[in-house]
């Protein structure tokens, strides 16, 4: 009985502190949204129930920069690269996996090769490159050099490597070229790995901000982080904290929505990215 | 339909490894051909090249009078059944069996006509609307079956497509793939490492061996005069029971002395020129007998004693077990003998086979 009473009390102790480890992970979150809709002078208190609800923090916002259009951006290069990389991706998993050429392992080394490369040695190479083509200033900067990537590479050889030759064989004999294979055979049947490979890519893509503020300089062009953090780090917030929260409550919230939608994909696709980091 | 002809086939795999070797098979139109062998032997990668998923290294392959070494698998006018049914898990089993033809341009009239005459004949109409994950190995099986007719192909290919179904099963697709051949007149090329399917169906074996062709025959033939020890052993089940020995005189003498068979007139001209020499001896199950009484030419059976280390009753027959030196035997009695452990077989001496010891060609 009396350990009993010590187990109970230390049970006790054990949730008190993951309960108040997950409120000081959450807390920032729920200040930032009610902040967001609160007063200008309610903000230093860090209370997180307001004196009263106000949308005007995101008035002053939507009238100093065109956020709207950065949305609209941000959807469009997102959405781009992520189909890129889920087409070019499974083409070059599917070609390192079942296909036979010369050369086909050492292709695939090169690949693996890449991904330890950090982003900041190529970064200074790929925009003298986009100078050279053109195109800075415009979706091609912010879309192509994104339409390929290894990681995708690397998980659609490995996925397409678990699927029997015996199907593909069966999809040749009924007249299917490679692309088709891969489209109309290996694609219905990989669901999960395009769901999180997707999920994934599109991530990065949207939360990218470094490669945007490169060579993206017209406003208009911009994504809602780098207009974000242009905004929020550049003074033009004139140190309105609200606005500024606001910013990040838009920025945070389609990412919230995709995370509704597709739940059981993301805590998989997490699990999976643990490849990567 | 067609014949398909394969002129000194050969197949070198990138690591060097050379599957099949110098192949030559003419499989006739109409015809039920089965190739069987011991795993690795070649058997898939022969049928593969045939069905132009693997490139052929070496020679020359007809499909009716057309060369095909250089077409894709669609261009071969050929149907495959795959041992893991292959069937794509995302289709119903109307889109399944349509898909080929879809990719064909056929009118959609004619893909419905043709897929419920195929369904009709193989037993699918209630499935048409089920996907393959939630129909049973036989079904399955089936279904893989029923893509393949409705292409109207002329060739079929099938690489062991009963090896995963239970054995009550594969007996009844045995029948009906036996049957499928006779009402569509197909060509057909099988695979199967079970002699079973083999003696039952097929017009003629191929039996392979390390990439080899060691026999081309029809079952009976094959059964009675296999052209080496390897045939003679893969064919027939249970196997046929081998010994090495000698010739001499008249005498077959197993080694160490264990056997002693006076042979017949017919063995002693074949093997004149034995006399003396090192040779193997065959015989089968069903050649050895535990009871010879009723026998008509009891005279021509030797006996021999021995101590049976296994007794199989398998209802209509027995098997019993014993060693022979340092072979282990088996012979296949009638059911209703009474085995006693220490007891006599006999040995029809008109039933031998026998083996050049370093070739193990049949003599
Ligand atoms: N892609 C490959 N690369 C190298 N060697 C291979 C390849 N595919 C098959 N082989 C080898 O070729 C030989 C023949 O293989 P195959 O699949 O034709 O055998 P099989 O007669 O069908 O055997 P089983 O009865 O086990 O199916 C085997 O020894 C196998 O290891
Ligand atoms: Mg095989």
């Amino acid at each position: 009985m009396k350990n009993n009473g010590i187990n109970i009390a230390l049970k006790s102790i054990f949730y008190l502190l993951l309960v108040m480890a997950a409120l000081m992970f959450i807390y920032p979150f729920v200040w930032m949204l009610s902040a967001s809709l609160a007063p200008e002078h309610e903000l230093a208190t860090l209370t997180v129930i307001p004196s009263e609800i106000t949308l005007k923090n995101y008035q002053v916002l939507l009238d100093k920069i065109p956020i709207g259009r950065a949305l609209f951006n941000s959807v469009i290069v997102a959405s781009s690269v992520t189909l890129g990389v889920l087409v070019f991706g499974s083409m070059i998993g599917y070609a390192l996996s079942r296909l036979e050429f010369k050369g086909r392992d050492t292709i695939f080394y090169i690949i693996l090769f890449t991904m330890t490369l950090p982003f900041q040695i190529t970064l200074i190479p790929n925009y003298i490159l986009m100078v050279k083509f053109g195109w800075v200033d415009t979706y091609a900067a912010l879309i192509i050099p994104y339409m390929i990537n290894a990681f995708a590479i690397i998980m659609f050889r490995q996925h397409f490597k678990s699927i029997p030759q015996d199907l593909i064989d069966a999809a040749k004999i009924d007249g299917c070229g490679e692309l088709r294979i891969i489209f109309q055979i290996l694609w219905p049947n990989s669901i999960p790995a395009l769901v999180t490979i997707g999920i994934i890519t599109f991530m990065a893509s949207w939360n990218e901000v470094l490669w945007p503020l490169i060579v993206i300089r017209d406003e208009q062009l911009m994504t809602m982080p780098q207009l974000v953090t242009l905004f929020a780090v550049g003074g033009r917030a004139e140190s309105q904290l609200g606005v500024k929260l606001a910013s990040a409550v838009l920025l945070a919230l389609p990412i919230l929505v995709a995370y509704m939608f597709f739940q059981k994909y993301f805590i998989q696709s997490m699990a999976s990215s643990g490849l990567k980091e | 339909m067609a014949e398909v002809k394969l002129e000194k086939i050969s197949k070198v795999y990138e690591d060097g490894f050379k599957a099949v070797d110098n192949v030559n098979l003419i499989v006739e139109d109409k015809e039920f051909v089965v190739l069987v062998g011991p795993s690795g032997c070649g058997k898939s990668t022969t049928l593969r090249m045939i069905a132009g998923l693997e490139d052929i290294s070496a020679g020359k392959l007809y499909i009716g009078d057309t060369l095909v070494n250089d077409f894709p698998p669609q261009q071969r006018d050929i149907a495959m059944v795959f041992q893991n049914y292959a069937l794509y898990p995302h289709m119903t089993v109307h889109q399944n069996m349509a898909f080929g033809l879809k990719l064909r341009k056929m009118p959609k009239d004619e893909i419905n006509a043709r897929v419920m005459k195929a369904a009709r004949i193989i037993g699918l109409d209630d499935l048409m609307k089920k996907k393959p994950g939630t129909l049973s190995g036989g079904q399955r099986q089936r279904v893989a079956l029923g893509r393949a007719i409705v292409r109207n192909p002329k060739v079929f290919l099938f690489d062991e497509p009963l090896s995963n179904l239970d054995a009550k099963l594969r007996v009844s697709m045995r029948l009906e793939i036996a049957k499928l051949h006779k009402d569509l007149e197909a060509t057909i090329i099988y695979v199967t490492h079970d002699q079973t399917e083999a003696m039952t169906m097929a017009d003629r074996i191929v039996v392979m061996k390390d990439g080899l062709i060691q026999q081309i025959d029809s079952p009976i033939s094959m059964y009675n005069n296999p052209v080496n020890k390897f045939v003679a052993g893969f064919i027939g089940s249970p196997q046929m029971n081998f010994l090495d020995g000698k010739i001499e005189g008249s005498d077959f003498i197993g080694e160490n002395n264990v056997l002693k068979i006076p042979l017949p007139s017919e063995y002693q001209n074949q093997l004149v020129d034995y006399n003396g020499k090192n040779i193997i001896m065959g015989i089968r199950p069903k050649d050895i007998k535990h009871v010879i009484e009723g026998e008509s030419d009891i005279g021509s059976f030797v006996a021999f004693n021995t101590s049976f280390k296994g007794v199989e009753p398998m209802g209509n027959e027995t098997f019993l077990y014993f060693s022979m030196g340092d072979n282990e035997w088996v012979a296949r009695v009638n059911p209703d003998s009474v085995v006693v452990e220490n007891d006599t077989v006999y040995l029809n001496s008109h039933k031998l086979h026998f083996f050049d010891h370093e070739t193990e060609i049949s003599l």
